[in-house]
This record gives structure tokens, C-alpha cells and sequence, in this order.
């Protein structure tokens, strides 16, 4: 902790994801409006005192929208990000440990999930499937969780040649005790700093979909669809470009910004450096 | 009496290397038995075939070893499981890498307990902190809720006894267990070994490349060398009338020692 406040970059990351997390957590309390209250007599209006954000074509408060579209994609972010780091861990973990065809069988399907271009494929899934919150951060989930299966293999194929895990075979430990409670949590440290780029990724894909109108459904706000309604008016009405733009640049930012500080401060090669 | 433990012509390769070659033992139950040999000559893969915990890479090519009449190389993995660290318990060469880093001392003999025992967690606990009372191991409940590192290597090899004595093994097979540590706990850990074998009735397979460590305490003495048992016999014996070369410079290496 000491060394994530040396970090300034890092500790800045973190900060942001914070103050983020604790907009969206308390979103009711904070926002000014509800952010489906159409109010005709007020559409497009520019920001303002009564408006801080401005409004969109509806008469909607962007500022409200936005404050509840950072749930939606805060929670996208954690839920994919959960989901792909369990299938991850599941299969890595299995992968390494047992090795042989087990190890070939699964690594070559990882290799397979691989050749995917990802994003073609979260896009013919949700064409299949219902485009909603859920659904969403399921395909995201599972398109992603190879280089946590791949990160978590390679770990566990060097823990698994140390002496306490011969120790825990000799106490009577058997295969699925070891890997749960001997080898997952020593090969969790770069798990912990791909989860938190991989958040970042999540949060991304859903602003994309949701802009393509595959995501998040309107009237719920999502960053994603937000923008997209001020693609169309982008020559008269700025700011409903601009906001949400900023607010998925600035959440990008700083996931990455934390998980690279997280990478260097975990990473002991690393450590100590100037 | 029928031996406690009985290897019988073992013999493990690695590839086409051949690293354990036809060795037979015998242990009686109650006598501390010392393997001697230098690196190298599969004193420590003998004793891992013992419960099967050989490496992926070493082949187990023939042998049986008898743990009071079960074949322990033909046994399931499931009840084989119930041996390690059961009745037969380990404690290796290595006590910082022995332990698992992320987990309490505390952790790591609780669970050695419930492996076994048929207790709740809160009653193992209590067993835990009497055993590392036992080993000698002052405000046993503080160092209970320690990790790993933040003991020294002298505590860590008493945790790592305690864990393997939790079970109230019949076998303890030692590996090297007092290499990695000063010359001054060296003598602490033998000193503690033998009282728990007093106490809890214990056989010990200990596994030393040094001759002068045992022997003031092994009651019998198997020298070994590239995978073969060159010389056995009583502890007097061996010392006093090596019969095999390879002995007698084990010896000479001993009194090297102490002259200089």
C-alpha cells in the first residue's frame, strides 16, 4: 500500500476508480434528476446551472444519465471481468496441474478462442441472443478469459515443482485440495493485475456495443447509448457527445493506470527501481 | 518382531538413468534408522517411493514396500492418501519452501489435522497449539496466526515437525531435515527429534548426507551410494569397523571435520 502511494500515476488510478465506484454506488443520492424524466419544453439545452451536462433530445438531464450509466458499466466491467477470470482459473489452473493431453486438449481450445477476432464474435452472439445487461456481460465473460487461463497454467506449471506442494501431497492432500487451497492463491498476483486491465477492456466493449445499438437497450443510460443519440446531433449539441466520450476515456484511464501500477508494484523484478 | 516398515528390491530410473538400484530396508518399529549418502545417490527418492510421492519424471520400475503387511505400492491413490501423513508423516530438507507462503502456520496444521482427524476446527486449533507447544515453540497461539516468512528457519523446521507429528504418525521420514540450519539448531532439531521419539513412540527414516550428524543418535546406519545399499548395520558397527571403501571415506570426511 505504501508503494502504491509512491506510485503517483497509480495511486491517480485509483483515485479515479474509487470516486467511480462510489458514483455509482450511491447514484440516487447523487444525481440531480431522474434520468428518464422527459421534459419536452427543455430539449438540447446546452450546459447550464439547472443543467450542468446539458440535456438531450428528450429534455433528459445528460448529468443524471450519465451518473446511471456508470453503473451499467462499472458492473459490465466487474461481472465480465468475473465471469472470464473464474472460466480462466477453472480451466488454467486444471490445464497446468494435470498437464499431458489434459493440458494439449485445453490449451489448443484456448489456441481456437484465440483465433477469434473477438469482437465479431461477441457481435454474432448478442445478433442471437437478446441484447441486454446480462447477456452482454455473459458473452463478454466468456469471449476473454484466455489470458487469464493462459497466465494462470503458466504459474501453477512452476508452483507445482515447489517443495510445500510436494509438503501438501505428503500431509494427505489430495489433487482438488491442492489446487484450490495450495496453488490458485500463490498464482493469484497477476490474475489480480490482468483483471484490472481486463475491467478496463470490458468497460469498452460494452460502450461499443451499446453504441452500435447492440448493447444496452435505451431508455436505460448507458454510456454507450448515449453517445450514439448524440451522434445525430453532434453540429448543434456538443455536449452529449463530449461527456460520455470523456467519462469512458477517463474510466479506461484510470483502470489502466491502476492496473499497470498494480503490475509494477507486484512485479518484483520491478520493485525498488526508480 | 516384523518389521515396521520393508522396502524390498526397489528400483526407480529416471529415463535410462538408473538412480535407485535394488535397495532393501527394514525398519523396526521404535529404532532410529539413518540413510547416508552423498547427493545424488537416491537416498531421497527411496524414501518418497515409500508413499508414492515420487516425481512425474521418475519411473518406479520395481519393488515393494510393506507398511506393517499393506503393500503400499499397490495401494489406491485414495487410500494411500490416508497413509501420507497419517501414519507415515514427512518433513523436508527445506522449511522456507516446504511451507506454503500465503497461508498461516496455523492454516497449514489445522488442515494437517482435519485430513485425518475426525475433529471440528476449533478442536484442531487446540491440538495445533499444543503441538507447537510440544515442539517448542514459545506463545505457540501468536505464531499459529503467522505466515511463513516472518519465522526464523529453526521455527519453521519445528513447525513443519509438528505438522508432521499432528497426525500421531507410527513413520517419520526425514529428508535432510536439519541441512538448510545452523550448526546450533542442527543440534536443537536432533535434540527435539528424539524426545518426540520417546514421547509418541516414534520409528524415524532419517536421511542425512552427514555421518557426523547421526551418529550419536541412529541406532542403525545404512550408507548408500549411486543407488545401491554398499553397508548396514548397527551404529557401533558401522563406525567402528566400516567394511565398505566408500564408508570409510565418509568417516575420514567426519574426523577431517572435527580435527580442523
Amino acid at each position: 500500500m505504501k508503494r502504491l502511494l509512491r506510485n503517483k500515476l497509480a495511486f491517480f488510478g485509483f483515485l479515479l476508480v474509487l470516486l467511480l465506484a462510489l458514483v455509482a454506488l450511491f447514484a440516487p443520492f447523487l444525481s440531480p434528476r431522474d434520468p428518464s424524466a422527459i421534459d419536452l419544453s427543455n430539449r438540447l439545452i446546452g450546459p447550464s446551472w439547472k443543467h450542468p451536462l446539458g440535456t438531450d433530445q428528450l429534455g433528459r438531464d445528460l448529468l443524471s444519465r450519465m451518473i446511471y450509466g456508470s453503473r451499467i458499466s462499472l458492473s459490465v466491467g466487474f461481472v465480465a471481468v468475473g465471469i472470464s477470470v473464474l472460466i480462466g482459473i477453472a480451466l488454467g489452473s486444471i490445464a497446468g496441474y494435470f498437464g499431458g493431453r489434459i493440458d494439449t486438449f485445453i490449451m489448443r481450445f484456448v489456441d481456437i478462442m484465440l483465433c477469434f477476432p473477438t469482437f465479431f464474435l461477441i457481435l454474432s452472439v448478442i445478433a442471437l441472443l437478446e441484447p441486454n445487461i446480462f447477456t452482454i456481460m455473459a458473452v463478454i465473460g466468456v469471449t476473454s478469459w484466455m489470458g487469464v487461463a493462459r497466465l494462470i497454467r503458466a504459474e501453477i506449471l512452476s508452483l507445482k515443482e515447489q517443495e510445500f506442494i510436494l509438503a501438501a501431497r505428503a500431509i494427505g492432500a489430495g489433487s482438488f485440495r491442492i489446487i484450490v487451497r495450495h496453488l490458485i492463491p500463490n498464482a493469484m498476483t497477476p490474475v489480480l493485475v490482468s483483471a484490472t486491465l481486463g475491467i478496463a477492456a470490458a468497460i469498452l466493449v460494452e460502450s461499443s456495443l451499446s453504441f452500435l445499438g447492440i448493447g444496452v437497450q435505451p431508455p436505460t443510460p448507458s454510456w454507450g447509448n448515449i453517445l450514439t443519440e448524440g451522434k445525430s446531433v453532434l453540429g448543434i449539441a456538443w455536449w452529449l457527445t463530449l461527456f460520455p466520450g470523456l467519462a469512458i476515456l477517463i474510466t479506461v484511464l484510470a483502470y489502466n493506470l491502476l492496473g499497470e501500477g498494480l503490475r509494477d508494484l507486484l512485479d518484483p523484478r520491478l520493485r525498488d527501481q526508480p | 518382531m516384523s518389521p515396521l516398515l520393508e522396502i524390498q528390491n526397489l528400483r526407480i530410473s529416471f529415463g535410462p538413468l538408473q538412480v535407485v538400484d535394488g535397495v532393501s530396508l527394514s525398519l523396526k518399529e521404535g529404532e532410529f534408522f539413518a540413510l547416508v549418502g552423498e547427493s545424488g545417490s537416491g537416498k531421497t527418492l527411496t524414501a518418497l517411493s515409500v508413499t508414492r510421492l515420487l516425481p512425474p519424471a521418475a519411473t518406479l520400475e520395481s519393488g515393494k514396500v510393506f507398511f506393517q503387511k499393506t503393500d503400499l505400492l499397490t495401494l489406491s491413490e485414495e487410500k494411500l492418501r490416508s497413509f501420507r501423513g497419517g501414519k507415515v508423516s514427512y518433513v523436508f530438507q527445506e522449511p522456507s519452501t516446504s511451507l506454503n507462503p500465503v497461508l498461516t502456520i496455523g492454516d497449514q496444521i489445522v488442515e494437517a489435522i482435519l485430513l485425518h482427524g475426525k475433529t471440528d476446527k476449533q478442536s484442531a486449533h487446540k491440538e495445533a497449539v499444543a503441538m507447537l507447544e510440544k515442539v517448542g515453540i514459545p506463545s505457540a497461539s501468536t505464531i499459529l496466526e503467522a505466515y511463513p516468512h516472518q519465522l526464523s528457519g529453526g521455527m519453521k523446521q519445528r513447525a513443519m515437525i509438528a505438522m508432521a507429528l499432528v497426525s500421531h504418525p507410527m513413520l517419520l521420514l526425514l529428508d535432510e531435515p536439519t541441512t538448510a540450519l545452523d550448526v546450533t539448531i542442527q543440534a536443537q532439531i536432533l535434540e527435539l527429534l528424539l524426545q518426540m521419539k520417546r514421547e509418541m513412540s516414534l520409528t524415524i527414516f532419517f536421511i542425512t548426507h552427514d555421518l557426523g550428524l547421526v551418529s550419536a543418535v541412529a541406532d542403525r546406519v545404512a550408507v548408500m551410494q549411486k543407488g545401491k545399499i554398499v553397508e548396514e548395520g548397527n551404529r557401533d558397527d558401522v563406525f567402528s569397523h566400516p567394511k565398505h571403501p566408500y564408508t570409510e571415506m565418509l568417516l575420514q570426511c567426519m574426523e577431517f571435520r572435527t580435527l580442523s
